[in-house]
Parts: C-alpha cells; sequence; structure tokens
C-alpha cells in the first residue's frame, strides 16, 4: 500500500505561525497564541524511536503533569503508555493532548503511543470491526491512518511521526466465530494487517505494535502476518504470587516471536478484577504522589528515543504504605 | 493487607478516623518553591532523562481530609464507554465542585437501568469497602465492566443507565451504553484523579498578563496576574522556579499560557518579556492556591 503524503490527506493543513519565534525564546514550551478562527499546531514532542530497556507505567486517564513529575524523579519508571484516543477509550476526557506531552517530555519521559479503535466482532464492546476478512483489513488501514493524524495534528507529534511507535490495543478474548461471522480470527488478522500495513508504508513511515493479552488475544496468530507488527506489548499478569516482568517470558507467546528488542511486558494491573485473580486496586507512590498504575516492562520501541543503558532494573516496583490519592 | 504480589493496595482501612489527601499540582508547585528544587524543565532532549532521573523531589504536603461526601458535592460529567482489560466499560465521572475535599466510605451502590426496562445491581466486590479521598475539582471515576466476550454471545442486553446511590441522593447517569449480556457488572476501577483537560489547549485561555513579582525565595518568584484577557479562570498566581532571567529579576513580565490541566489549574507558559535562557525554567500557573506556599 502507498500512503499519500500528509498534506493530499490532510485538507486542513496546519498553519505554524510563529513557531519559530517561540522556539527563539527558549522557554519551558513551544506554545501558540490562538487568533480567532485559525487552527494552530504545537510541537509537542520529537517523533523517532529508540529500544527501551526499563521499566514504564500505563494508565487508563491522562494523569496531571505534576502526577508525571512526582513519578519521574527517583523512581525506576521512564516511560508511559498513553493512549491517543479511538472509538473504545473509555476513559474520562480524550487522553493524551500537545500542551501535555510537551511539559511531560521535558521532564524526562518516553512514551509509547496506544490508540483503541473498534474490537473483535462478536463480543459485547460497543465499538466492533467487520467480520469480513477484507472489510476488516480496510477499518485496520482507517484506524491507523486517524492514529496518525491525531498523532501529528492533535498531540503535535514532530516531523510527522516518522518513526514513531504507536500501538493497537485490541483487547481479548472473543469467540472463534457468532451468527454471520465464521472466523472471528480471521478478521482480527485482517484488521491488524490492516493497521500494520499503513503505518509501514508512509511516507513518512511509523512503527506498528500490538497491546493485548498475551493468551486471550492470541498475540501469536498475529506472527504469522505479512509482515507482522512489528512489536507486541503483552499483558500478562502472572500467576502463583509472583510478578514477572521479564519481557521474554510471555505466556501463549514463543520465545521466538519479536525476540529481538520487540516485547513489552505489562506484568501487573491496577484495576479490579476478581475473576483474574486481583481482588483490590493497586497504586504506585513516588514522591508523595500516588496513582493507580498499570506496571510494565520494555524491551523494545519508545519515543521520541530509548535507551539501551541500564536505566532501573527489572525488579517489581515496589508499594510504598501509605498511598492514596488518584 | 499483602495482595499476591505482595503488595499492599492502598485504601486498605474499611474504618477511617481521619486521612490525607495529596492535592497534587498545587501542593507540587508549592513544595518546589519551598524546597528550592532544581527545576528540570525545557526543549525535550536538553537534559537527559538520566541526569534527571538523578534530582531529589521534595514530598508533597498534604491536607487533611475529614468530611465525608455528600450527593451534592458532586456534579455529573460525561462519561465514555469503551474496551478496557478484556471488559466492555463504561466510566461513571463526578467532579467535586463543593470546593472541598471528601471522602467517599466505600463505592456506592449502584444499580444498572436496562434498555428492556429492568434493572441489575453492579457488584462493588473491595471497592465496597475502599475509601476514596477526592479533592476539591478532582474527579471521581467509577468504571464499571462486564467481560468482553462469552460464549455464544450475540443477544445484547444494553444498559442505558446508571444511578449511584450516595448519601443524601442519589445521581443518575443516562448517557450511558454497556453490554451486559457477558456476566454481571462489576467496579473496575474506583478512583479519584486530577480533571484533564476541559477544553482543547486551542481553547484554552492564554492571557497576556503581567504582575508584580514577589521572591518567596531566592529560586522562585511568584506573579500575581493583573489582567487575564477576559478568562475568568486564570486567576490565582504564577510561580517560575529556577529560572535564568537574561539580566535581573523583572518585576513584570509577560506571557501567554496553555491550559495544561483544569484541575488543578496548571499551564505551561511561554514568555514574551522579558525573554528566558533557554531550557531552564518551569512555571505552574495555579488557580486559588492560596492555601499554598506559592501564593503572592
Amino acid at each position: 500500500m502507498t500512503r499519500s503524503s500528509p498534506a493530499e490527506r490532510s485538507p486542513a493543513r496546519w498553519h505554524v505561525p510563529g513557531l519559530r519565534a517561540a522556539s527563539a525564546l527558549g522557554a519551558v514550551t513551544l506554545i501558540l497564541v490562538s487568533t480567532l478562527g485559525v487552527q494552530q499546531r504545537v510541537q509537542a514532542v520529537n517523533n523517532g524511536n529508540g529500544i527501551m530497556k526499563g521499566q514504564g507505567f500505563d494508565r487508563c486517564d491522562t494523569p496531571s503533569v505534576s502526577q508525571m513529575a512526582a513519578f519521574f524523579r527517583g523512581s525506576p519508571l521512564w516511560w508511559y503508555g498513553g493512549y491517543l484516543g479511538g472509538a473504545s477509550y473509555g476513559c474520562p476526557g480524550n487522553g493524551l493532548t500537545a500542551a501535555w506531552l510537551n511539559t511531560v517530555s521535558a521532564q524526562g519521559w518516553q512514551f509509547e503511543y496506544i490508540w483503541i479503535g473498534p474490537q473483535a466482532p462478536c463480543t459485547t464492546f460497543k465499538s466492533k470491526f467487520s467480520g469480513t476478512p477484507a472489510t476488516a483489513q480496510q477499518q485496520g488501514a482507517a484506524e491507523a491512518s486517524s492514529a496518525w493524524h491525531t498523532m501529528i495534528n492533535d498531540d503535535g507529534v514532530a516531523n510527522e511521526a516518522a518513526g514513531t511507535p504507536v500501538v493497537y490495543d485490541l483487547e481479548g478474548p472473543w469467540p472463534s466465530s457468532c451468527n454471520g461471522v465464521p472466523n472471528v480470527q480471521a478478521a482480527v488478522n485482517a484488521f491488524i494487517q490492516g493497521w500494520v500495513n499503513y503505518l509501514n508504508s508512509g511516507p513518512p513511515a511509523q512503527i506498528p505494535g500490538v497491546y493485548g493479552s498475551a493468551c486471550a488475544s492470541n498475540l501469536t496468530a498475529l506472527a504469522s502476518l505479512k509482515p507482522p507488527p512489528t512489536f507486541i506489548w503483552g499483558a500478562d499478569w502472572g500467576t502463583g504470587g509472583t510478578a514477572n516482568t521479564d519481557t521474554a517470558s510471555l505466556s501463549c507467546v514463543p520465545s521466538g516471536d519479536w525476540s529481538v528488542n520487540q516485547r513489552l511486558k505489562q506484568y501487573h494491573s491496577g484495576a479490579y478484577s476478581k475473576t483474574r485473580g486481583y481482588p483490590s486496586q493497586a497504586y504506585e507512590q513516588y514522591n508523595g504522589v500516588c496513582m493507580q498504575t498499570d506496571d510494565d516492562n520494555a524491551d523494545s520501541f519508545t519515543t521520541p528515543s530509548g535507551s539501551t543503558e541500564s536505566l532501573g532494573t527489572n525488579s517489581y516496583v515496589a508499594y510504598h504504605s501509605g498511598c492514596l490519592g488518584g | 493487607m499483602l495482595s499476591r504480589f505482595g503488595r499492599s493496595r492502598c485504601n486498605t482501612p474499611t474504618t477511617r478516623v481521619r486521612r490525607t489527601v495529596s492535592v497534587s499540582s498545587l501542593a507540587i508547585a508549592g513544595a518546589l518553591v519551598l524546597g528550592g528544587c532544581d527545576v528540570i524543565s525545557g526543549p525535550a532532549g536538553a537534559a537527559s532523562p538520566k541526569d534527571m532521573k538523578s534530582v531529589p523531589y521534595t514530598a508533597t504536603p498534604t491536607v487533611a481530609v475529614t468530611t465525608g461526601c455528600v450527593a451534592s458535592d458532586f456534579q455529573l460529567e460525561a462519561g465514555s464507554s469503551g474496551a478496557y482489560q478484556a471488559d466492555a466499560v463504561y466510566s461513571m465521572v463526578l467532579l467535586n465542585g463543593s470546593g472541598q475535599a471528601c471522602a467517599l466510605q466505600g463505592a456506592p451502590p449502584m444499580t444498572l437501568t436496562l434498555e428492556s426496562g429492568s434493572h441489575e445491581s453492579v457488584s462493588l466486590g473491595a471497592a465496597a469497602s475502599e475509601v476514596v479521598d477526592i479533592g476539591p475539582g478532582q474527579l471521581l471515576r467509577i468504571m464499571i465492566g462486564s467481560p468482553g466476550s462469552c460464549p455464544g454471545s450475540g443477544g445484547p442486553k444494553l444498559a442505558s443507565g446508571l444511578s449511584a446511590g450516595l448519601p443524601g441522593g442519589s445521581l443518575t447517569d443516562t448517557a450511558i451504553s454497556l453490554d451486559v449480556e457477558c456476566g454481571v457488572p462489576s467496579v473496575v476501577i474506583f478512583t479519584a484523579f486530577d480533571a484533564p483537560l476541559a477544553v482543547p489547549p486551542s481553547a484554552a485561555p492564554t492571557p497576556p498578563a503581567s504582575g508584580n513579582c514577589s521572591w518567596e525565595r531566592s529560586d522562585g518568584c511568584t506573579y500575581a496576574p493583573s489582567t487575564n484577557n477576559g478568562a475568568a479562570e486564570v486567576t490565582g498566581t504564577v510561580t517560575v522556579i529556577g529560572g535564568a532571567w537574561l539580566g535581573n529579576v523583572p518585576a513584570a513580565v509577560t506571557f501567554s499560557c496553555t491550559q495544561v490541566s483544569s484541575s488543578p489549574n496548571e499551564q505551561a507558559c511561554t514568555f514574551v518579556e522579558p525573554p528566558l535562557a533557554s531550557g531552564n525554567v518551569t512555571v505552574i500557573a495555579s488557580k486559588g492556591s492560596s492555601g499554598s506556599a506559592a501564593s503572592a
């Protein structure tokens, strides 16, 4: 698939008046003052990628910049998984914003961008993609287009987000079939193929990833796509009382799949889930600020860069007593 | 109580005499001024993340919360349907508009109204005893979910209303959409959080403001905006921390801000006059920060 240029695809090109002047001031942020009737664009954060080997966290709603500042200093956390948006974003607010990214990236954070659009057919999710593979593949490409436009227009990712990793949140499980849909997995594969192809095609190309339950979202089935997602982010909360943070160990995903800096792992959930062994919510606290979080480890792409330094250990993020708040 | 991964949950006590809550942004602003923290802002890449990690951070002051929440403390905000960790979910969002922090002694009893006209209770689980403090202007998020799939699914059982029974009354959200066909709806997340942007950045107040500087410390300076460009929300103070002015500390500044979060009100600001040296200043504009050390 050949992708049209951003200008062709985006009729409302963003005008960037004053950006260079604002930059020259060298202040904290590059903020453009809006004028009546004129759209503005904020360059929030650099594009690109690097291999991150370190811990991070994700969360349904976007933390405040103050919370993020408190969570960065002295913590083992280096990156944040945040939602760009999508039809299945079930949290308050609209996800990441340019101003937020601008400020938080200056704090030192790296990011993993998540898009959560329609989900598999035959599920109870409000937004679902088609059970017909050809249609599902088109829808996957359309979602990739929406994610890309959100990155560059709403979130201000620089240089048309060239080389920026972006992850599709694919919630499982799904039944093998339902009325009118004989093969749900085929539709899932086609949808993700559309996502992958669009992001791969460019110019400029991004780096397509997929988040899902390591087992329930059947991530291993996506390894057979041509091409497959460049990297995966598997939720694998473990059993038996220990959190295995090792990205090389993902249940239901063979060790040979996505084996070279191609895995992130969500090893703990902060939400209630009695059925999955989480009767209580989980929080982290750093520097007096407490947040409910999902805990992650990376050996793969983050943006705008990563690090192959030893950025923290793979130890479990410790709970601190007296943790209160959001 | 330790959970399965050796982690205890935050709000374990089921009875509570007095608890504290972080007033995150405002308090941090005050803490930064009081503690003279090195502030690490600047364009991305101005300093390495590794260097930033090593900078100490001052603990956040807290304020006491002693009041139980009542229904009239809250305003119903727009919720959202979606998918989260294998569940179809709906987030009910309540704004604490009372102006004071309050605490909920567990998730309130909740009932779904189905499109069929029948009702179904929400399973609270451990959330029934989870104490959550909600600061003034903070949002309470109650996400309820039902499994996203089940064998033989295909007969939607849609809920269109959600009522929460709070002390002093109940609040009903009639804009929900949640399919509970695959299992009893239960609480997935019950927590307070800082409000996200109330408006897109492009529509946020962007006042050219100026005012007199009153130093709190040698490394911090608080300005009281004298003009707000007609934006009612831009009141309070603007605190400049760790800045390296080009010349003497100015008596007045002019800047443009974009709202980063609405509660607490945080704004990212660019200085117009005088300019600042590159990459070494953080600005925290906070509405109504009279209780913090950042007050002018």
